[in-house]
């Protein structure tokens, strides 16, 4: 590693650790998620949040976006919300005469989606160009979205009635899945002094513009990835393939996602190079839902994570060239 | 290295050339070894210049003319001696490696094909073993340059057969596709096209023109007239008179090599004039073989109706010791490859060089040798029309003349003898033949003969008081009782084959090769060697044993007799799967290091250490999970983390560590696999950040 690409690594990872910190503040206990939730950004990534309601799921995604001097917005997805309210219309101005295109909601650097399995597939569908591509085409023309942008949407897992599940396409689209947790007994504690006292997320100052984002995401893209990694993140792939629990293992996007992660997640903790390490802890948030289970395994009560566990397991970690 | 050895071996190059490469091989190698990760154009470019240089200094070699096609063998050896010399300063990978392989299979086959000792299949096996090595190694790092790509969760783990047992099965193979590539190749396919190797070390011109000189007799000798002042390894045959009182034999000193097709005498000189005691020749005048190339050997006036009839019998003779001054050769010698131009044609067909012939000295004889069998010399056959012709023909007087000269001398009862024992025999063919059979009744060969009494005729002395003699007595006492019936016969000196070493296809000939025996002349078919005693195919039924046969004779000879067996099998036993064991490890552990790079020959370290100390890695889990594991288990000091993520760096990242950087890791590494002391308690727990 020459002096230069360690002084950015450098540089990247103390940008990353000032907005973990500034995002903290408002959100207590969940230091882990906080850093999953940047690396997905770095990765340039979308991020969804699966846990019951009222751990912070909503305040994290907000305390995100507040961290960063950049547009943001939110939508909350209701069974009526139409797609062209995520994705804009054109309308006729009278005034001029004109049909004029009129941006949804999804025209920020950071869109949270607040419980987005409540709309309906239609609108959910209209997500998925914006997450992929980049740009929202409607009437046949193209419009790019704002860079970085970032999808953070929030989904109850026990609130069945009235949720429509998200598809497994759109499910692959999401780089990351995390969930909160509990926090602990003293980051609660913490939790009740500044809640208390004030609003949290929307107190906080910004710590980084889009420039800084984009200037990290540059550095994520530059992150060496030895031949070995590769293999190995292969070789968790192929495993996944084979494995009898699994209806469906892995794509190649996820194996790519996978890589992507594993890149941002070295970059924030100021590598310039991915270790092995790197792959294993971001595998299970990338890779979890975007396995289908074997119905026999679901009615075991197997769990796609437990699979996981066990792939990692027993997929040889490259030590060398 | 091998290869270039086997080439320099077997006479290809100059001295210093020679020098060049052995020296220049290795620390090429070496060279090329420490700086393959520069690019090195100013090097290639060189080295492009100078492999230009050796191709011209071939091509205008090869253009020249001067050389024929076999001697085309040595400009070719040397041009790779320089390809290989040259190519060995630029080998940045392993694959550049195969095409130095590539050319020492030509090296070696020129090698072959020039040597004249068996030690030459040392260096083959050593050049074998080398290049499979390399091979295997080859292999093994263009496997692991492969994307894994494994499929299947039965073997997640995706596990390689060991590198030994790929060794074994690769070695199998070449051994079963060598040996059918060996049986499949023609075996006599030496054939008289283009020149035949001709080398002399030093031409010290022989005095006088055409007479015999033999150093290998001592000061001295060479008369015949005395051997009892004989020195050295020397046969007495090869001089102007063969003495019968002489007595004692040659040594095993070797005297010169022959590689031919088939097995035959090596006819040196002949006798035609007996007084009872001692054999001389009447005619003893030398002619010059006009000079040409090849050298044609003017035939006797009994062969020329032969000249052109026969397979061609090809044999080159390496020489090793001093000796006479004879050129060697089976009967009837037709073409001459020497290395000088004065030669010398005798009237009986054989030759006598004007030059010193010493060791070094190599030339080529081509025989025409004609297909003769028993039914030929019964005369139920003709060799030929021609032939059958002549053979009608009674022999010329004068030859007969000649060749029948008995002295007044020669005992009645000799004569008697012979007509007795061929009483009922047709042919002259059939005369001879139980002449040689009531010889090998009544007679023993052996080398231990009382010497001859004064005034005895030796032939006499042999048959009938005797009757144990060596092959001087036997050729002759055959010689004289054939010429007591009337047919034409003189006693030839030269070389018995020798041993033949089915490695190399030569013939070693030692001085106790050395050998006297009868020819008889047929009309229509030309001399015929008869030889009661040697055992050497007669014409016409020379069979040789399969390649395979003679080889495992060639090496069930060499071998220890029984009592010395059993040792030699425990030894076999202990130190052959030893050997095997300690090569397989050796390759693995080499494998481990060169394959993958110093900070995991570092991480293998810890996993030594942890093994040891009870704590072996799991497959499954990172260097870092590892040593913080070992640093929970308290075996090892709480600073092997951050030592880990130092090799990690190196391990994954685009650039590795300079060397001074590694040599610090490595002494933090020392440190850190110190086991820490006991007291300090449970070490805290590393959380990585970073």
């Amino acid at each position: 590693m020459t002096t230069a690409t360690a002084a950015a690594a450098a540089a990247a990872a103390a940008r990353f650790d000032a907005i973990v910190g500034n995002v903290e503040q408002a959100v207590h206990g969940s230091t882990g998620t906080v850093r999953l939730a940047l690396v997905c950004l770095l990765a340039e990534g979308h991020l969804l949040i699966e846990d019951i309601p009222g751990v912070g799921k909503t305040t994290l995604a907000k305390a995100l976006a507040a961290s960063l001097r950049c547009e943001w917005r939110r939508i909350q997805f209701t069974p009526d919300l139409l797609p062209s309210d995520v994705t804009g219309v054109t309308v006729y101005n009278r005034d001029r005469g004109t049909f004029e295109y009129r941006p949804g909601a999804i025209f920020a650097n950071v869109v949270l989606g607040d419980e987005i399995n409540r709309a309906s597939p239609k609108t959910q569908a209209a997500l998925l160009e914006a997450m992929e591509e980049g740009q929202v085409t409607t009437d046949a023309t193209t419009y790019p979205l704002p860079r970085p942008f970032m999808v953070i949407a929030t989904q109850n897992p026990v609130e069945r009635q009235g949720t429509y599940p998200l598809p497994d396409g759109q499910l692959d689209r999401f780089l990351m899945r995390v969930s909160m947790g509990y926090p602990g007994r003293e980051a609660e504690m913490a939790m009740l002094h500044t809640h208390g006292a004030g609003n949290g997320a929307a107190d906080l100052k910004p710590v980084a513009d889009a420039d800084d984002v984009m200037e990290m995401v540059a550095h994520t893209r530059a992150v060496h990835v030895a031949e070995s990694i590769r293999g190995y993140i292969l070789d968790i792939a192929d495993t996944t393939r084979a494995a009898p629990a699994l209806a469906l293992g892995l794509s190649p996007r996820a194996a790519l996602a996978l890589l992507r992660a594993a890149r941002a997640y070295a970059a924030a903790a100021g590598r310039a190079h991915v270790v092995p390490d790197d792959v294993k802890w971001v595998a299970p948030y990338v890779l979890a839902h975007r396995l289908v289970l074997a119905p026999d395994a679901r009615v075991a009560g197997i769990t796609a994570t437990s699979v996981l566990h066990e792939v990692l397991a027993r997929v040889r970690v490259p030590v060398g060239q | 290295m091998a290869a270039v050895a086997g080439a320099l071996g077997a006479g290809v190059g100059s001295v210093g050339l020679g020098w060049a490469a052995l020296v220049g091989v290795p620390v090429g190698h070496a060279l090329s070894y420490a700086s393959r990760s520069r690019p090195g154009y100013v090097r290639k470019a060189l080295l492009a210049g100078l492999a230009m240089v050796a191709f011209a200094r071939f091509l205008t070699v090869a253009a020249s003319g001067t050389v024929s096609s076999h001697q085309m063998r040595v400009p070719l050896g040397e041009l790779f001696l320089w390809i290989q010399l040259l190519h060995s300063f630029d080998l940045p990978s392993r694959r550049d490696l195969l095409f130095t392989l590539l050319s020492s299979i030509s090296l070696v086959l020129v090698a072959g094909v020039l040597a004249t000792s068996s030690s030459f299949g040392f260096l083959l096996g050593a050049w074998a073993l080398g290049s499979l090595l390399a091979l295997i190694l080859a292999h093994r790092s263009a496997q692991a340059e492969l994307p894994r790509a494994w499929s299947g969760a039965a073997r997640p783990s995706g596990t390689n057969p060991p590198a030994a047992l790929q060794a074994v099965v690769a070695v199998v193979l070449v051994a079963v596709w060598t040996a059918v590539t060996y049986n499949l190749l023609p075996s006599d396919a030496m054939r008289p096209e283009g020149g035949l190797a001709a080398r002399i070390g030093r031409t010290v011109p022989v005095p006088g023109t055409g007479q015999l000189s033999n150093p290998s007799l001592g000061p001295g000798a060479g008369t015949g007239s005395d051997a009892s002042g004989r020195q050295g390894f020397g046969y007495f045959g090869f001089s102007s008179a063969l003495d019968l009182a002489s007595r004692g034999r040659p040594d095993a000193t070797p005297v010169m090599k022959v590689r031919a097709n088939r097995p035959d005498f090596w006819r040196g000189q002949s006798f035609d004039t007996w007084d009872g005691r001692r054999w001389t020749r009447s005619n003893d005048d030398a002619v010059p073989i006009s000079p040409g190339r090849p050298l044609e050997v003017p035939p006797a006036a009994e062969d020329r109706p032969l000249q052109f009839l026969g397979r061609p019998l090809v044999q080159t003779y390496y020489l090793e010791r001093p000796g006479p001054n004879l050129v060697y050769g089976a009967y009837r010698a037709d073409q001459l490859f020497l290395p000088f131009d004065r030669a010398y044609a005798l009237d009986d067909g054989t030759v006598r060089a004007g030059v010193e012939l010493g060791p070094g000295a190599v030339y080529s004889v081509v025989s025409r040798r004609p297909p003769v069998t028993e039914a030929v010399l019964r005369g139920e056959r003709a060799l030929h029309g021609f032939s059958a012709v002549v053979a009608r023909r009674p022999p010329p007087p004068e030859l007969v003349a000649r060749y029948t000269q008995l002295p007044d001398s020669t005992p009645l009862r000799v004569r008697a003898l012979a007509a007795d024992v061929t009483v009922g025999a047709a042919t002259v063919y059939d005369k001879v033949r139980a002449l040689e059979a009531w010889m090998g009744d009544h007679t023993r060969y052996t080398l231990d003969v009382p010497a001859l009494p004064a005034g005895a005729d030796a032939v006499e002395q042999f048959l009938f008081v005797d009757r144990r003699g060596f092959c001087e007595q036997i050729g002759t006492s055959l010689v004289v009782l054939l010429r007591s019936l009337g047919i034409p016969a003189r006693l030839t000196v030269g070389f018995t084959p020798g041993e033949r070493n089915p490695f190399t296809g030569m013939y070693q000939v030692r001085a106790r090769d050395a050998h006297a025996w009868a020819e008889v002349f047929f009309p229509g078919i030309g001399w015929q060697a008869f030889d009661p005693t040697a055992d050497v195919p007669l014409a016409g039924d020379a069979v040789l044993a399969s390649s395979q046969v003679s080889m495992a004779r060639y090496v069930a000879d060499r071998l220890p007799g029984p009592a010395d067996w059993a040792g030699g099998v425990v030894a076999l036993a202990i130190a052959g799967p030893t050997v095997v064991v300690a090569v397989a490890r050796a390759l693995a552990a080499r494998r481990r290091r060169r394959g993958r790079g110093w900070a995991a020959t570092c991480i293998d370290r810890i996993e030594a250490v942890g093994a040891r100390r009870g704590q072996p890695r799991r497959p499954h889990e990172t260097a870092r999970e590892y040593a913080d594991s070992l640093v929970r288990a308290g075996v090892v000091a709480p600073d092997l983390g951050p030592v880990v993520r130092r090799l990690e760096a190196d391990l994954f990242s685009a650039a590795g560590m300079g060397p001074g950087e590694r040599a610090s890791t490595e002494e933090a590494l020392a440190g850190a696999l110190r086991r820490p002391a006991p007291a300090a308690g449970p070490p805290s727990n590393y959380v990585d950040t970073g």
